[in-house]
């Protein structure tokens, strides 16, 4: 039996600063915490649909990096930070920096709580500010707006005729 | 770098999958105003300000976030929000004022004194805000959810 999971990513703002999302896999957490954390498995899902993965790099230790890159065309986005914790499969803690904007460095705490099968993924993103905060949901908005872009370009080039 | 947050998860989680109208206020621009003038200046400068046309601009101001968060206990007049923060009367009926302007709070009239309370209609907005950032983290999850299923199923055949 599969349950469609799908529209089922929660975000809650637990703090001024913080931002939490979450959501559960038909998994067990060995396997997503390896799919989360191996360069050949990220490449299959990491960034969005129309996007190509054009630099993904782990280092999977405590004090090593891993850098994200992906891009569609001219436009590309780019992640990157340092391991800090982890305790394979139910934890990972990191710093994450959105490039464009070097000053609004996060803590990412991944939690991983498998019952039954199913894994409960929780990723709390800490800001230093709240400002920092609501830039990055910020950036959603715009990613929103570009998602509703790219829909109108399809929709000109008759692409979605039959969808 | 701060402390890793080994207990950050660890209190109850009372968020569950909604997500509370009043605590996602964004003072998308408050940075840019703050950037121009300083904080002793910056809340009679807000307070005044007839410049604020929406939802966004009014719940940019700090003292104004406090007062709707007041207001989302239930109704409130001026003196019981004087009481509850620390600015004057005259502030906080500017705050109202814009509050009131962009459709935020409304008010009714009972006996000698008005009441205030909140529009949860136009925090809407606001609301989209955060949902826009949640549909990206859906569909990137969504990705990683097939990518799971895809290899569970390679993995009994």
């Amino acid at each position: 039996m599969t349950i469609d999971r799908t529209g089922s990513a929660a975000v809650t703002l637990p703090s001024d600063t913080e931002i939490l999302i979450t959501r559960s896999f038909d998994a067990p957490a060995e396997l997503v915490f390896e799919v989360w954390t191996t360069p050949e498995h990220v490449r299959n899902w990491w960034g969005w649909e129309t996007d190509q993965m054009r630099v993904c790099e782990i280092d999977l230790k405590v004090g090593g990096g891993y850098r994200f890159v992906a891009g569609d065309g001219d436009r590309e986005v780019a992640f990157r930070g340092v391991y800090q914790e982890i305790e394979q499969p139910h934890r990972l803690v990191s710093t994450e920096v959105y490039e464009p904007y070097p000053e609004s460095e996060s803590l990412n705490t991944l939690t991983l709580q498998e019952d039954d099968g199913v894994t409960t993924m929780r990723i709390l993103v800490a800001h230093q500010t709240k400002e920092a905060r609501d830039a990055t949901i910020a950036t959603g908005m715009e990613k929103g707006l570009q998602h509703s872009l790219d829909r109108v370009d399809k929709i000109l080039a008759g692409e979605l005729e039959n969808t | 770098m701060g402390q890793p947050g080994q207990s950050l998860l660890t209190g109850p989680e009372s968020t569950g999958l909604t997500y509370s109208y009043m605590r996602i206020y964004s003072p998308l621009v408050t940075r840019n105003i703050e950037d121009v003038s300083p904080i002793s200046d910056f809340e009679s400068a807000m307070a005044r300000a007839a410049t604020t046309t929406d939802a966004f601009n009014a719940v940019a101001e700090p003292r104004r976030r406090e007062i709707l968060d007041l207001l989302s206990d239930g109704e409130r007049s001026v003196n019981e929000i004087v009481a509850e923060i620390p600015v004057s009367q005259p502030q906080v009926s500017k705050h109202l004022k814009v509050l009131k302007e962009v459709g935020l709070v409304r008010s009714r009239t009972a006996g000698r004194q008005r009441l205030y309370r909140v529009d949860p209609l136009a925090l809407k907005p606001i609301g989209d805000w955060l949902k826009d950032y949640e549909l990206m983290w859906d569909e990137r999850l969504n990705r990683l959810d097939g990518y799971l299923h895809e290899m569970q199923r390679k993995e009994r055949e």
